[in-house]
């Protein structure tokens, strides 16, 4: 008997306009002990498809289905009781964002608790010492203060495992992970997802992987399901998919996985011109208030500590590290958008680091900027070409009528079509929205363009359509842009030298191709290291890092061995380790 | 935490003053004087020599500075109207109906509100959702004193179940009591809907139905709690608050409480106790502040344990 069982589901929404289909007609079975992923973008179903199944769909949902049985029950039958007491102990669920999915006035061991309690009968007590035992399953090693502390006291990746924790706490038949990972940093998915398989292994538990991840599916599951407009496209061993894929939508899914392998042709070097943008000794500071019993103390926290950092003309440069490594807030401080607290911004041979507002904005016609949420950074209350033209209007550049003319162009540009100017941005997909926001970031024909992880926000298919863009407008204008980005695979193949920052200083620097062979520095390694296999068959073990052992593995050299002027200095320095491959490390004599 | 409250402290001490002065020179400014009523006429000499004794007759900062020092010292003054008392036994014995009645009309309303509150997010867009925004919006709209008369229309006059008037029997404190109670009843419904659909649309309480929870237990102890803690902060003040309802309230159902002397001191320019009236509602407004502010900041673990992060 399968452990779940899923024939001809159907999930509509009625919404103002009508029924809006979610689902339509969907089969999937899972045995006891198997994994299963199901992939899709968003708006595919494959997350309304698990709520029918845990039946934790909002009133305005109906559901129908020729069949649909958790563990034998069948879920659109059972009582609210019966589904209460299979919810969490038949099927455990993990959810794309910790941060939420936690009471945030309750601690974490009493919700670990509570849903031991609730199941099980056992005594608050016992219920404690036990979720004790199962974060310290889960690799957290100060176990007993994590139970007394509150979910925001704990970091992304922490409150991760406490969930999953809390998800085994029942020993569940099956745990459905939605997005598990989506959240969090990539050295910290890495982390995740091999505990989600390790715990799956020993406990002997089914596993369904939702994601839009085709890196995520590679790395955990044996069966897929790829979904595309509440339809099963196809279904398959994982192997079989990636070696395979007989659906035209899966092919395309896997193709904008793989962009990153393939390499870019490296241009010969260039003559030496004023960089497009050089930042010197760049550094943020903010005061951190820390309420004491009687006085407010407060400390720094350095969030960019002395960063240097080159942009060649015609040349994208890629700025990787994990949240909160200063990555942003670099790029924030190159546009002029966040006053740094030293340092010198250099654009095109002028500095403009003290420049009042009048008198930067002419510059601001070279320096433009595109950021991740595009929804947010376009206002709800005007049309596309409104938007495309404002920064014309901004600078007075030509008639009303050759603004609106030269938006509606730029709509063509970036592939949206010329009636699509007097749209509002809600009106568009997130893709879509994204284009805009680049278009009106190019319309002023800067030299220097900064994106901010433009592309994490959008699901795959769409990213690479959006990479796409950016790559052709770059040759076509001669841009240079600065591209932040957590995501290593887009990094692989859009940008020409990659800047790593670890906790605000630049740890390493390199062409793209000599990184990617030829990491030095430990941080790097375990960025690398951590990037989702693209084939299921490369599947391995990893051991990741802690900050301590990074401080370690800092390498070491002594002065001979390095070409040109370094010196011998007690704390970390970039020091060349082959010609444009810089790496933070410890000289000694 | 100690620097926060004496911050607080500071400014409270700061709005007593201005306040104290405020009131001070608008009551003086007011034409008319304590002897000047038609009902117990004084000649002028008599008047005279009652106003040089309660130094009516000094400068009018000369008069401020003596009664705030005297305030200061505990010393709240004589009310012209009964001088054989002083302010504090007079109003230590008005005090007590308009506790009684205010108290239990703004527990009672607001357990009511809560409970209509969650009927209304719990069963969104039904009638008992409707009838809940309906009442919230009438009780916030109709002045309590139309309340009242509608009240003693309905129940004393046409019914003839509970008296119309008074202050003694316990059954006469039932329609000032249901009186007190409209504010904090739509103020509670209104706020507990809103705290509630708020909280109810949030991913945690996905959450905490797959984990198997029971719906009770996922709506009683999680969702209350979560929307608890912007209620809790509204309830001292409304509390307060009932002391310039009980006005309307109190001249309505004749109840000898702190009403009819913020009336009558006006009337009759009995600064001693006009003064100690507006002071003491301000004192106890601004505390009642410093507490709920203190009492959210206890419910939240942000805040409470935002110097551990």
């Amino acid at each position: 008997m399968s452990l779940v069982e899923i024939k001809g589901l159907k999930v509509s929404f009625r919404q103002h306009g009508g029924e809006v289909e979610a689902v339509r007609g969907v089969d999937i079975s899972l045995r006891d002990g198997e994994s299963l992923g199901i992939v899709g973008e968003s708006g595919s179903g494959k997350s309304v498809t698990c709520l029918a199944l845990m039946r934790l769909l909002a009133n305005t949902a109906s559901i129908t289905a020729d069949k649909l049985e958790l563990s034998g029950i069948d879920v659109l039958k059972a009582n609210n009781r019966k589904m209460a007491s299979i919810r969490g102990s038949s099927a455990a669920m993990i959810f794309q964002d910790p941060a939420t999915a936690f009471d945030p006035v309750f601690t974490i061991g009493h919700q670990m608790a509570e849903t031991i309690q609730t199941h099980r009968g056992l005594s608050k007590k016992v219920a404690m010492a036990e979720a004790e035992q199962l974060l310290l399953k889960v690799e957290i090693k100060n176990a007993k203060d994590v139970l007394g502390y509150y979910p925001h006291q704990l970091s992304g990746g922490m409150l991760q495992r406490a969930m999953i924790a809390m998800a085994l706490s029942c020993r569940p038949k099956v745990l459905i992970a939605d997005e598990p990972t989506t959240a969090l940093d990539v050295t910290i998915q890495a982390q995740i997802l091999q505990l989600i398989k390790g715990l799956q292994a020993e406990m002997g538990m089914a596993l369904i992987m939702i994601t839009h991840d085709l890196g995520v599916i590679a790395e955990t599951v044996d069966r897929v399901v790829v979904m595309y407009g509440g339809r099963v496209m196809e279904e398959g061993l994982v192997e079989d998919i990636f070696d395979n894929p007989k659906h035209s939508y899966t092919q395309s899914l896997l193709a904008s996985l793989r962009a990153g392998e393939t390499r870019r042709i490296e241009p010969v070097a260039s003559e030496p011109v004023a960089p497009a943008l050089e930042l010197k000794n760049l550094a943020k500071v903010y005061k951190l208030k820390r309420r004491g019993r009687i006085f407010s103390t407060y400390t720094d926290f350095s969030a960019v500590r002395g960063v240097h950092l080159v942009l060649p003309r015609n040349k994208i440069v890629g700025l990787v590290g994990e949240s909160g490594s200063g990555k942003s807030t670099t790029g924030m401080m190159a546009m002029r958008l966040l006053e740094p607290t030293t340092g010198r911004i250099v654009v095109d041979g002028t500095d403009v680091s003290d420049l009042g507002i009048e008198a930067l904005k002419p510059y601001r016609k070279s320096m433009q900027v595109i950021f991740q949420d595009s929804y947010s950074a376009l206002d709800p209350m005007m049309t596309l070409s409104q938007i495309i033209a404002e920064p014309l209007d901004i600078h007075q550049m030509g008639t009303s009528r050759e603004r609106t003319e030269k938006a509606l162009g730029w709509l063509e540009r970036v592939g949206l079509d010329r009636n699509f100017g007097t749209r509002y941005p809600h009106e568009l997909s997130g893709g879509q929205r994204q284009r805009v926001a680049i278009a009106r970031a190019l319309i002023l024909e800067p030299k220097v363009l900064v994106a901010d992880e433009p592309t994490s926000a959008l699901d795959v298919t769409v990213k690479a359509q959006i990479i796409g863009l950016l790559k052709d407008l770059q040759t076509q204008m001669g841009l240079s842009m600065l591209f932040i980005s957590h995501d290593l695979s887009v990094v692989r193949s859009l940008t020409d030298t990659v800047v790593v920052m670890y906790k605000g200083r630049v740890v390493e620097q390199a062409p793209t191709g000599a990184i990617f062979a030829n990491p030095r520095h430990p941080y790097t390694r375990a960025l690398l290291d951590a990037i989702p296999v693209t084939n299921p068959r490369h599947r391995r073990h990893r051991t990741f890092l802690q900050q301590a052992d990074i401080d370690k593995a800092t390498p070491h050299y002594v002065v001979a061995e390095l070409p040109g002027h370094a010196q011998a200095r007690p704390e970390p320095q970039l020091v060349a380790v082959a010609p444009g491959h810089l790496v933070e490390a410890v000289v000694t004599r | 935490m100690i620097v926060y409250l004496i911050k607080r402290l500071l400014s409270i001490a700061l709005t007593f003053f201005i306040v104290s002065l405020v009131v001070f020179l608008m009551m003086h400014a007011v034409p008319g004087g304590p002897f000047d009523g038609n009902d117990m006429p004084v000649s002028a000499e008599v008047r005279a020599k009652l106003m040089a004794r309660l130094g009516l007759d000094q400068p009018l900062w000369v008069q401020y500075v003596s009664y705030m020092s005297g305030v200061l010292q505990g010393n709240w003054g004589v009310p012209y109207q009964s001088p054989g008392e002083t302010v504090i036994s007079l109003l230590r014995q008005a005090w007590i109906p308009s506790l009684i009645l205010g108290g239990s009309g703004v527990i009672i309303g607001a357990i009511l509100g809560i409970l209509i509150g969650m009927a209304a997010a719990l069963k969104r867009n039904s009638w008992i959702d409707y009838l809940a925004s309906a009442l919230s919006v009438l009780g916030l709209t109709i002045p309590v004193f139309v309340i009242s008369m509608m009240l003693i229309l309905i129940f004393a006059v046409w019914l003839g179940w509970l008296p119309a008037s008074g202050w003694g029997k316990p059954e006469r404190w039932i329609l000032p009591i249901a009186a007190y109670a409209a504010i904090p009843l739509a103020t509670y419904a209104r706020y507990t809907r809103s705290a509630m659909l708020d909280t109810l649309n949030r991913p945690f309480v996905t959450a905490l139905r797959a984990k198997g929870l029971s719906e009770r237990r996922i709506i009683f102890q999680h969702v209350l709690r979560n929307s608890a803690i912007p209620m809790v902060t509204v309830f001292l003040p409304m509390f307060i608050g009932t002391a310039t309802g009980s006005i309307f309230v109190e001249a309505m159902f004749r109840i000898p409480g702190l009403g009819s002397y913020f009336v009558s001191s006006i009337e009759n320019r009995d600064y001693p106790l006009e003064m100690a009236l507006v002071l003491m509602v301000t004192i106890g407004i601004c505390f009642a502040y410093l507490i709920s502010d203190i009492a959210y900041a206890w419910l939240n673990p942000r805040i409470r344990l935002g110097d551990d992060t």
